[in-house]
């Protein structure tokens, strides 16, 4: 018991550094990369510069967008070089607005526009949701595991009636609920940053929220079984059953069309790579001393009540 | 500051409050359940010592 404990503690400290480790290289070492661009009417010096734009705009509605940008106006036969000052649907105004506050906006044309070139400067995306990766997937990647866990040691219930894998099985499913709702919970963090919506009825995400379901429809199984045998050989056959959703969320993504992303093979530089693969890890031995922890609760629970059972007799 | 950065600011740190919570999310659930984890484990711990202790005293006893 006390071996287990020390096992579970080492691995809770290296888990713990190497987790710390992979955070301060997800955000002080790898880079961040770009995801589109953002435009500005104005142009400033900076490292994610990537150019001036120009682009033509045949409704004025569309120009609203641009309102600050200098731009070209054909109206009514004439043209007009100035910055668009005011937009709407039936008109443009076009002016001398420096954008700077207090600036003359002195009007050059208020007309109906049949086409404008508007101009400005684009700068590169950093797709800061990234970020989330680093972590998000080692914890996605723990739920699997911890999952294959327990639907093995639920075989090796049926095989043998032994209580102490029933109780192995338990302690899985409860440590792949806890890494679920991790996955779950940063996930939908994910998908709002890069999608723009907290959630979407894809693939990936449909299976993994079965998944869910199926985790949570263990400990609602074992609640509703009085009898201890009939619940641990029910459970265990749900675990199994359970667990045939796993990798049919893991591959998904690689078998049919998904939005979800998928790592490729040469797909991260190396800052990137190096802090992904120290994630992994350390959230493994995380993972690893979670389970260790809960199941020296366990048994201590267990030596309490033989304590307890021959202090009655 | 260069109001064309601060604008560039505005557009490109959107994602920020997402990654935060995402990250605040984790490592409080984690730390919140391994240190829950960890004082029940202690209290348990202190529970057998007692126990083993009271057997060990009646096992004298007798």
């Amino acid at each position: 018991m006390k071996l287990a404990s020390t096992r579970a503690l080492v691995a809770l400290v290296l888990g713990g550094v190497l987790t710390l480790g992979a955070f301060l290289g997800t955000f002080f070492w790898a880079g961040v990369p770009d995801f589109g661009f953002v435009r500005v009417a104005g142009h400033t010096d900076s490292v994610r510069y990537q150019g001036p734009f120009e682009q033509k705009i045949d409704e004025a509605r569309y120009l609203a967008n641009y309102v600050g940008y200098e731009a070209e106006i054909e109206a009514d036969g004439e043209s007009y070089a100035g910055r668009v000052v005011e937009a709407d649907e039936s008109r443009v105004v076009v002016g001398t607005d420096t954008g700077d506050a207090g600036a003359p906006k002195d009007t050059i044309a208020v007309a109906d526009i049949t086409s404008a070139v508007v101009r400005g400067s684009e700068y590169g995306r950093p797709d800061w949701g990234q970020k989330i990766f680093y972590f998000h997937v080692p914890v996605a990647e723990i739920s699997f595991l911890v999952f294959a866990l327990a639907a093995f040691y639920g075989i090796r219930f049926i095989m043998t009636r032994k209580r102490e894998f029933d109780t192995r099985a338990r302690i899985s499913m409860e440590v792949t609920l806890t890494f679920v709702s991790l996955t779950m919970m940063t996930g939908i963090l994910w998908t709002r940053a890069a999608w723009g919506v907290w959630w979407e009825w894809e693939p990936r995400l449909t299976t993994y929220f079965i998944m869910t379901l199926l985790v949570i429809g263990y400990f609602v199984l074992r609640n509703a079984v009085e009898d201890e045998e009939r619940r641990a050989l029910y459970a265990a056959a749900f675990s199994i059953l359970a667990f045939i959703d796993a990798p049919i969320s893991f591959f998904i993504t690689r078998l049919i069309p998904s939005n979800h992303p998928v790592i490729e093979r040469g797909g991260l530089e190396p800052p990137m790579l190096v802090s992904f693969i120290v994630a992994q890890i350390g959230m493994i031995l995380l993972g690893y001393a979670i389970y260790q922890l809960r199941m020296g609760e366990t048994m201590l629970k267990d030596r309490i009540e033989h304590a307890k059972t021959l202090l009655e007799r | 500051m260069d109001p064309t950065l601060e604008e560039v600011y505005s557009l490109v740190l959107t994602q920020w409050p997402l990654v935060a919570g995402a990250y605040a999310l984790l490592w409080t659930g984690l730390i919140v359940y391994v240190g829950l984890a960890l004082k029940r484990l202690n209290g348990l711990g202190r529970q057998v010592e007692v126990l083993e202790a009271a057997i060990a005293r009646r096992s004298g006893a007798e």
